[in-house]
């Protein structure tokens, strides 16, 4: 018996989850790939597309937040030992620092590059600074460094999850997924 | 130095009305786009002997002379991709010149300019429209020529086939004048 609601993932938490689990994996690949192309316009598409789409990342991630903190989130299941709770905890704030950090950084870089960017192709990005080169170094050296800490960071959250998942059989993992209605509990 | 240049190029010089630049007055600027944004870049050094008199203004000459490495786009990045083999290639072709072979006034202080540009080796022709003030031995002009990236070899290989940053590029001048001696 639960008075609390079940203890599931509402739809609008599950979408946004799995939609940025996609943008990020995509973001990686853009920017990696961007990075080691040579100078050509394709190296220039791969660039718009990583700016693009991590500006995308960096709106949904407030909504992302909005809904965290207007709703009940599913607790943490009983018999979790304090020490993971706290790994737990620190992984998810950990990810949504990043995920406004990242995106953030990367404007940061465009800005003080004062290279033209229209989002989508579809308005211009204002810029946070003025030109600056030592700045965008600095800048790239962060959002090279965050990008590292999100992968360590990811790579706990994925083994987290697998571990609930297969070793522990809590159904941690299967309240993030979409209900597809064969679901047992 | 320059100006023994440009009396051995033309050693015809006609004398109408000679004028020099004031440098911290003037601009030599481009317009240019990337993804389908304007973009300006400034030729910080450039200089240009002009030889005009409106009310002659089929006898006049403009030389103008830049170094294109001076330009300032406002982008470390952009500046050193400017500079590559595939755009400026700076280190071959480092200077380009503007000569003037025809000027014919249009109406009002509207004139055409129909001369050669070279640049990156390769010289077009290129149309400058401008408007002329002078009152005494003071002048300004004001002009601008559209012209294509591609005539000149400028972004070449894939970017020859791409707008990501325009083939269209105006080119905008800005003179304040001083006249040197009597006409």
């Amino acid at each position: 018996m639960h008075p609390d609601p079940e203890p599931r993932w509402g739809t609008v938490a599950i979408t946004l989850h799995w939609t940025m689990a996609g943008l990020i994996l995509a973001l990686f690949v853009l920017g990696w790939t961007a990075e080691s192309w040579h100078l050509s316009p394709t190296k220039l598409k791969l660039f718009q597309w990583h700016k693009s789409l991590g500006l995308l990342v960096l709106t949904l991630v407030w909504i992302r937040l909005a809904w965290r903190w207007t709703h009940t989130v599913p607790p943490i299941p009983a018999g979790t030992r304090p020490w993971e709770a706290r790994v737990a905890i620190a992984v998810h704030r950990g990810l949504y620092v990043l995920m406004v950090a990242m995106p953030l950084s990367g404007w940061l870089i465009n800005s003080a590059a004062n290279i033209p960017f229209k989002v989508f192709g579809w308005f211009r990005l204002p810029d946070l600074v003025e030109p600056d080169k030592a700045l965008k170094a600095a800048a790239q050296v962060i959002h090279l460094s965050l990008f590292w800490t999100l992968a360590a960071i990811l790579a706990l959250h994925i083994l987290g999850a697998l571990r609930h998942h297969f070793v522990r059989h809590d159904g941690v993992l299967s309240r993030m997924l979409p209900n597809t209605g064969r679901r047992r509990e | 130095m320059r100006g023994v240049l440009v009396l051995c190029l033309f050693p015809a010089w006609t004398h109408a009305a000679q004028w020099e630049v004031e440098p911290q007055h003037s601009t030599l600027a481009f317009t240019a786009s990337w993804e389908g944004e304007p973009f300006e870049g400034v030729f910080r050094r450039f200089d240009a002997k002009i030889d005009f008199d409106p009310k002659t203004p089929e006898r006049g000459r403009f030389l103008v002379s830049l170094d294109v490495t001076s330009a300032d786009l406002g982008s470390e990045d952009l500046y050193e991709g400017m500079g590559e083999q595939d755009w400026f290639d700076f280190p071959h072709f480092p200077r380009a010149t503007f000569t003037t072979s025809a000027i014919r006034a249009l109406g009002e202080d509207r004139y055409l300019a129909e001369g050669q540009l070279s640049l990156k080796g390769i010289a077009q022709p290129v149309k400058l429209r401008f408007s002329w003030t002078g009152q005494g031995a003071r002048g300004s002009m004001h002009g601008d020529a559209d012209l294509l990236r591609t005539d000149f070899g400028i972004g070449t290989g894939e970017w020859a086939q791409s707008d990501e940053i325009g083939r269209r590029v105006r080119v905008r001048v800005d003179l304040r004048l001083r006249r040197l001696g009597p006409g």
